[in-house]
């Protein structure tokens, strides 16, 4: 354990050295190979037809120069493809982004990553984000230096602030000894098949490339360059042998000498392990990059040798005893322990300030006494000025408006706190920032209705840090049971019921009204053209008590 | 004859010796100056969390007006803090702040409305943010100063630093015997 940082960087292997080498030899041998048996047959073929005699003829030295040449242009090539714009593609593929300042889960990473820069020694690296429900981090580098840690929404909402800390700790070992740069460029090597093989099906149109191929010849050249590609994708299998097993272990060591702290590696990898990990990612060659291997599940880890021989990582319960034997603590007590961090004591919902007030005015609007109201409903009158008779309800005696301070105080903060963005499609009066979540919605403070940013939306239903009254249970359990009936239900499309979405103001096109699917039958109204979601009062609170219910908790109990 | 072949080898032995000289020098100069580096940067996050305190305690003021005690001994905390000029003092200093800070968050647990407001929460994740990066950097300069004190001391390097005025370095610890005075938290 005597790692200085720099010693990790000078213990850089050849790794990548060797698949270029292998790759090398793959393709000199396939090109005489395919070359032989082409010319072979060819003899073969016109020996028969004239009755002469067959001979096998291998190749000539200028024939093998002409592939050792043509082999070395490949791997030039592949090489180039495969390292421009390296990391740009990986968070392509992966739809990775950059962390959103305003959000507050978004912070804590970005937060966490510059923490344990620090404990690195200032090794940089960037922090992205996989806007996906799966739980699992990877890690990615070039060989400009530039390092990229990126983690799922469902790690950032799940994970409690010391255990996101060791799994950004276990990324930056990956970076900084190195390995990330290995897998990044391996993975990528092998990525270039796959994106041949999906560019040929997708101009040849797909699988009826073999009967097509029969009318010309150069469909058959094709066929033959498929078949290699099909060949050669299937090496990544083989890839996965060239990528350290070791190297998960060794990052697992080093980010406890970063944290120093095994339990909550421990406590992380096994939460990682027990849930949905990142299965069916677009291509199987990214495995590597990954903290725990997307794609298999526990039961599937087993300990044979051809399991051992194919794997990009050891059994995720390997590493945990590992970990736990450092801290000298036994794998039940961490199973409770996790299972009793994960619930999370819940918040009340957030509302607007001064919503709860209890104080309340009679309000006069032509010579006509009004109300009571309070604070907030005062604030969604339109024509309320400061000239307004008001009465306050626990005083005795009649003012202006401009003479109560309380009122006119609060009446500024509210002008001050309006987003100045969007207007209730609804009351037509400023809707209020608001964090929910982390996030930064707007709410109207009369009718309570909430504008969401499409995206935002996926979450606020993973993340579990608000609890919700019974009131919300209630509306939720009866939307429940009526679901049953799904095909019955009927939406209200009124022309005149339906909202101008606050962002694009556009009356010709009103926001839809629907349902948030056909199994969550909660009413939002969904502008298709910028994509925000308008949901009247506790529609929001309801989707997430019922999404909570009933997938989150089915899933977590099957594993 | 004898005396061109003796002549050679001293001459080799001398570059030898130089060489080693000037290798080990070179590479007690490099652990230097990343003890340096490890310092300063503990030094830019001291100074980040000099930065927040004033913000906290103007956002928790509104909140605990009874607890006036305790933001006065963060604010004096951290004018020490500030003050500290040698290394042992600052290192003092600092260990002070970080437990009056810590006194402070125990008591805004009792304030709900506190905890609740949004300019705390971010503040709080601010300060929890520095905090660990004052341990992390503490930790990173931890590190390098032992390995910087061992290269100096083990043979042959011992005979470099001696003879260029290579000195030990101080490490920056959290003293426990501050730690269990611990300022009295009034309720």
């Amino acid at each position: 354990m005597a790692y200085s940082f720099v010693e990790i960087e000078r213990q850089k292997t050849n790794t990548i050295k060797w698949v270029l080498v292998f790759l090398f030899f793959f393709y000199i041998f396939s090109f005489l190979a395919i070359y032989i048996s082409a010319k072979n047959w060819f003899i073969a073929y016109s020996a028969y037809k004239y009755g002469e005699h067959f001979y096998w003829q291998w190749f000539s030295r200028q024939e093998f120069i002409v592939g050792l040449t043509a082999s070395i242009f490949v791997i030039i090539w592949q090489w180039q493809v495969a390292t421009s714009q390296l990391l740009e593609r990986f968070i392509g593929v992966l739809g990775a982004e950059p962390p959103n300042k305003n959000d507050s889960y978004h912070k804590v990473l970005i937060n966490i990553v510059e923490e344990v820069s620090v404990a690195t020694g200032g090794v940089k690296m960037e922090p992205y984000v996989i806007p996906i429900m799966a739980m699992n981090a990877f890690a990615i580098s070039d060989f400009q230096g530039r390092s990229i840690i990126g983690v799922t929404e469902g790690l950032l909402a799940r994970l409690t602030r010391q255990q996101l800390e060791a799994v950004v700790a276990h990324e930056a070992a990956h970076i900084a000894s190195g390995d990330s740069l290995q897998t990044t460029v391996i993975s990528s090597l092998f990525e270039v098949y796959n994106a041949l093989i999906s560019g040929i099906e997708s101009t040849t149109g797909g699988s009826r490339i073999s009967t097509r191929s029969r009318d010309n010849s150069f469909s058959g050249l094709v066929v033959i360059v498929y078949m290699i590609l099909v060949l050669s994708r299937s090496m990544a299998l083989l890839m996965k042998m060239f990528i350290s097993r070791e190297r998960e272990y060794r990052a697992d060591a080093i980010a406890v000498r970063l944290t120093r702290d095994p339990i909550s590696l421990a406590e992380a990898l096994y939460s990682i392990t027990y849930h949905w990990k990142l299965q069916g990612m677009p291509s199987a060659e990214m495995d590597s990059i990954f903290t725990v291997s997307p794609n298999l599940t526990p039961d599937q880890e087993g300990n044979g040798f051809m399991d051992e021989l194919f794997r990009t990582h050891p059994p995720a319960l390997d590493r945990i005893k590992v970990l736990l034997n450092m801290a000298h603590e036994d794998l039940q007590t961490l199973v409770n322990d996790v299972d009793a961090k994960s619930e999370r004591i819940r918040v009340e919902v957030p509302q607007l300030s001064g919503t709860t007030d209890n104080t309340q005015w009679m309000v006069s609007k032509n010579n006509l006494w009004e109300g009571p109201y309070n604070l907030t409903q005062i604030a969604g009158l339109s024509w309320f000025n400061p000239e307004t008779w008001v009465k306050r309800m626990d005083q005795e005696g009649v003012k202006l408006a401009y003479d109560d301070q309380e009122l006119i105080g609060f009446l500024k903060q509210q002008h001050q706190n309006a987003s100045g963005l969007f207007c209730c499609p609804k009351c037509k009066i400023g809707l209020q920032e608001l964090e929910y979540e982390g996030v930064l919605v707007y709410k109207c403070p009369t009718c309570s209705g909430t504008l969401v940013n499409e995206r935002d939306v996926q979450r606020i239903i993973i993340r579990p840090e608000v609890g919700f009254n019974d009131r919300i249970k209630k509306i939720g359990d009866e939307l429940d049971k009526n679901t049953a009936r799904w095909s019955e239900a009927k939406i209200n499309r009124n022309l005149i019921t339906l909202y101008t979405c606050p962002k694009c103001m556009n009356d010709r096109c009103k926001m839809n009204r629907m349902f948030y699917t056909a199994v969550y039958q909660v009413e939002i109204d969904k502008c298709f053209y910028c994509g925000m979601i308008w949901f009247d009062k506790d529609e929001l609170e309801v989707l997430q008590y019922l999404i909570e219910k009933r997938s989150l908790t089915a899933y977590d109990k099957n594993y | 004859m004898v005396a061109a072949v003796i002549g050679a080898i001293l001459l080799g032995l001398i570059l030898l010796a130089v060489i080693t000289v000037i290798s080990i020098y070179n590479s007690l100069i490099q652990i230097r100056v990343s003890v340096k580096n490890a310092w300063s940067q503990i030094d830019v996050q001291l100074k980040r969390r000099h930065d927040l305190i004033p913000n906290l305690v103007n956002v928790a003021k509104g909140y605990m007006a009874h607890e006036r005690q305790t933001l006065e001994a963060v604010i004096k905390a951290r004018q020490q803090a500030i003050d500290a000029s040698s290394l042992k003092d600052k290192v003092q200093a600092e260990n002070f702040l970080s437990q009056t800070l810590r006194s402070l968050f125990a008591v805004t647990e009792n304030y709900p409305n506190l905890k609740a407001d949004q300019q705390m929460k971010q503040l709080q994740e601010e300060l929890v943010s520095t905090e660990n990066k004052i341990a992390f950097a503490r930790q990173f300069y931890n590190d390098e100063t032992g390995r910087y004190n061992s290269s100096i001391q083990i043979f042959p390097n011992n005979i470099v630093a001696g003879t260029f005025n290579f000195q030990a370095q101080e490490f920056f610890e959290i003293q426990d015997a501050a730690e269990k005075q611990a300022p009295q938290v009034s309720f």
